[in-house]
């Protein structure tokens, strides 16, 4: 009974940690423009996921080895400090988008403005880090960003025409009055959106962090397989809102606020209650991981002591790490910019990042001297071939895209 | 086995970063197309569908299906989202008779939007400052339609 | 370029310096990470000048760390004041890490580590407990 709550736990949680302040805006963005004609982006973006995470968590567990100690260890320390400097910068813009989405789904709960709220969440963030163990911190944001099924609640309450959204999935084709260049762009950010880099930092050194073995490994894949489908399915719910009650109104979404109008309209108030506290719970639960995996990267390259099992007095560099990187994004907030932009452009540079850390996991998992007998099978192999070749294609396309496109005008 | 620093990834890496840099620079030069007109239109849509996501806030707002927060900061967003536009066609290089007039159009059209907005926002805080909220509604609905019809056209002229 | 003396026979593990100790992590007796292995010191060979035959192959003496991280990337040597060693009789075992057979909160290399401790967090309340 205990094992079965236990696996129920890890589940459910992956569901409400699944979803981000990136998979919020690109989806609803995506939703009420494009309708539900890039849900095959998010397919294939979760499937990516459920294999990368799959295998840098058996990684971490078996070989007890976290993903950027492997980076450098593997690709040497000018490639590796590369590696790096790419990695956390992208990670740094994904901290400061996640904060300043905790910001504005206060704002849109109080009136309260956000840059009043930025140094709030910051504080809060530092302090949950600081002070809460780390099962506590995953079970409680992930349970409470269950409540973002509102989303899927609201398809059904909207009556839609089911034809034609399905029409929409099945027969993608670029709707009238978007360029190709747009549709194509919006697919390489929905694919950053469900396969951001730091989810495997996190993954891999949450491992670590729980103290993984070999045996837990059917567990973890439990969770990814089971878990991150369905927070998919949360994300296309959010797309196929915005199909619903935007799209045909000629809304474009700009803002946070836009993304639960048609929450309001399928639930009203009861609605909008639920996917507030789902949108504070799934950004500020982003914005913890984000922060942790800004510290275990540069903790893991650097090999220094890390990890919040320990006492922050003994893995003080990490935690100064982590301090330093709210503080910057604290900066860039302050700057005034508009954290739904910011939320953009980490998406889409998430999508150029991924190839620096999937392909050294992609080669320590075939590792002997690391994995033994777990070493990737061979079906595993396959899809990973095939999904080398289509993150690398992706991270190509992302820059030349966001420049002929204007960054999707 | 010697395998280390795996070229074969490495060259991959700095394969992608060049065809990334080489595609920023080739396409670098491109710019928004259709001219004055172009950009009147781009300008025209993006305050209507502010001023259509407005009136659908405060739609919900007279049925009483959200919050007045909720409905105040989508309505500042949104009056936010209009003012870009608003500036960004006062700011419109025209050259002929005929952009200047489009400019004039579209900078009435847009005019139009914010105004409304702000009644609308002014209805939310104070609501005993208008007595015809149903009216205000029809006029903020009007306003994001004619804008709408008109980022359209313009579209279709450039 | 003569040809050179196969290589004498050794008993134990046989060890390539590049694949199996750069870059590696070094955990301390207690498993506390304490750095990554930066580069390796070696023991002195004369420069420029021709070895004679029968002198003993070259030995690693130490583990370094700090600054020479950057100068393995971009070239140079930092003066041998500046190396934090951890000398190679502490090394207690090689495998996907290096074990040491020592603590490392004493050691060269972890300074910054307790210098940042000593004067920041243990300074902020709660930063010597564990969390909760």
């Amino acid at each position: 009974m205990k094992r079965l709550l236990g696996v129920a736990l890890g589940i459910l949680t992956a569901i409400g940690g699944f979803v981000d302040i990136g998979d919020l805006v690109t989806n609803a963005v995506v939703g009420s423009r494009f309708g539900l004609s890039l849900v095959w982006v998010v397919v294939v973006g979760v499937i990516g996921i459920c294999l990368f995470a799959q295998m840098s968590g058996r990684v971490a567990a078996v070989s007890g080895r976290a993903t950027f100690e492997i980076i450098r260890e593997r690709l040497g320390p000018r490639a590796g400090l590369a590696n790096l400097a790419a990695s956390f910068l992208i990670n740094l813009l994904t901290l400061t988008a996640e904060v300043g989405g905790v910001a504005l789904a206060l704002q849109l709960a109080s009136s309260v403005e956000p840059t009043l709220w930025v140094p709030v969440a910051a504080f809060a963030v530092w302090l949950v880090i600081w002070r809460v163990k780390f099962s506590v911190m995953e079970n409680v944001t992930g349970l409470l960003g269950l409540t973002l099924i509102v989303f899927a609640v609201a398809v059904f309450l909207l009556h839609p025409d089911w034809a034609e959204l399905a029409g929409q999935a099945m027969a993608p084709s670029v709707p009238a009055g978007e360029t190709g260049g747009a549709y194509w762009y919006y697919a390489v950010a929905l694919f950053g959106a469900a396969m951001t880099p730091y989810e495997v930092f996190f993954f891999s050194s949450g491992a670590v962090e729980e103290k993984w073995t070999r045996k837990d490994i059917s567990q973890s894949r439990l969770n990814v397989v089971i878990g991150f489908p369905l927070g998919g399915i949360l994300s296309i719910s959010i797309a196929a809102c915005a199909a619903i009650v935007l799209m045909p109104r000629g809304i474009e979404v700009t803002t946070l606020s836009q993304v639960v109008q048609p929450v309001v309209e399928a639930g009203g108030k009861l609605a909008l209650a639920f996917v507030l506290v789902g949108v504070v719970a799934a950004t500020f639960g982003a914005a913890l991981e984000t922060t942790l995996s800004s510290g275990y990267t540069l903790a893991q390259f650097f090999g220094w002591s890390w990890g919040k099992f320990r006492r922050p007095a003994q893995a003080a560099r990490f935690h100064i790490a982590m301090i330093v990187c709210l503080l910057i994004g604290l900066g860039i907030l302050a700057t005034g910019v508009d954290p739904i932009l910011v939320t953009e452009y980490s998406v889409v540079f998430s999508a150029v990042a991924l190839p620096l850390t999937y392909i050294p996991i992609l080669i320590v998992a075939n590792d002997k001297q690391y994995m033994g007998r777990d070493v990737n099978g061979r079906l595993t192999n396959a899809f990973g071939m095939i999904y080398l070749v289509i993150i690398v294609v992706a991270a190509v396309a992302a820059i030349p895209l966001m420049i002929v496109t204007g960054a999707g005008a | 086995m010697k395998y280390r620093r795996p070229p074969a990834a490495q060259r991959m890496v700095a394969a992608a970063v060049l065809a990334a840099l080489t595609g920023s620079v080739l396409s670098g030069c491109a710019t928004m197309s259709g001219g004055a007109t172009g950009d009147a239109a781009r300008s025209v849509s993006d305050a209507a569908s502010a001023a259509q996501s407005a009136a659908l806030a405060f739609e919900q707002h007279l049925g009483e299906r959200t919050t007045d927060a909720a409905t105040g900061v989508t309505l500042d967003d949104m009056l936010d989202e209009v003012q870009t536009a608003a500036t960004s066609v006062a700011e419109l290089e025209v050259s002929t008779a005929d952009e200047r007039e489009v400019r004039q159009t579209a900078a009435a059209t847009i005019r139009e939007c914010s105004d409304s907005i702000v009644a609308a926002r002014e209805q939310v805080s104070d609501p005993g400052v208008t007595s015809d909220a149903g009216a205000l509604l029809h006029r903020l609905e009007a306003a994001a339609d004619a804008a709408s019809e008109l980022g359209d056209e313009l579209e279709e002229r450039q | 370029m003569t040809e050179l003396d196969p290589a004498p026979e050794y008993h134990g593990q046989v060890l390539d310096a590049e694949l199996n100790l750069l870059d590696r992590q070094v955990l301390d007796v207690d498993e506390v990470p304490v750095t990554v292995v930066d580069d390796l010191e070696l023991s002195d060979v004369p420069w420029g000048e021709p070895i004679p035959p029968g002198t003993p192959a070259p030995v690693i003496t130490a583990l370094l760390s700090g600054p020479v991280l950057g100068t393995r990337i971009f070239g140079g040597r930092p003066p041998a004041s500046r190396l934090h060693r951890i000398a190679w009789r502490h090394v207690a075992d090689v495998g996907i890490v290096v074990r040491l057979g020592i603590r490392g909160g004493e050691l060269d290399v972890t300074w910054v580590e307790r210098w940042v401790r000593d004067h920041i967090i243990a300074h902020i309340p709660g930063g010597r407990h564990d969390p909760e």
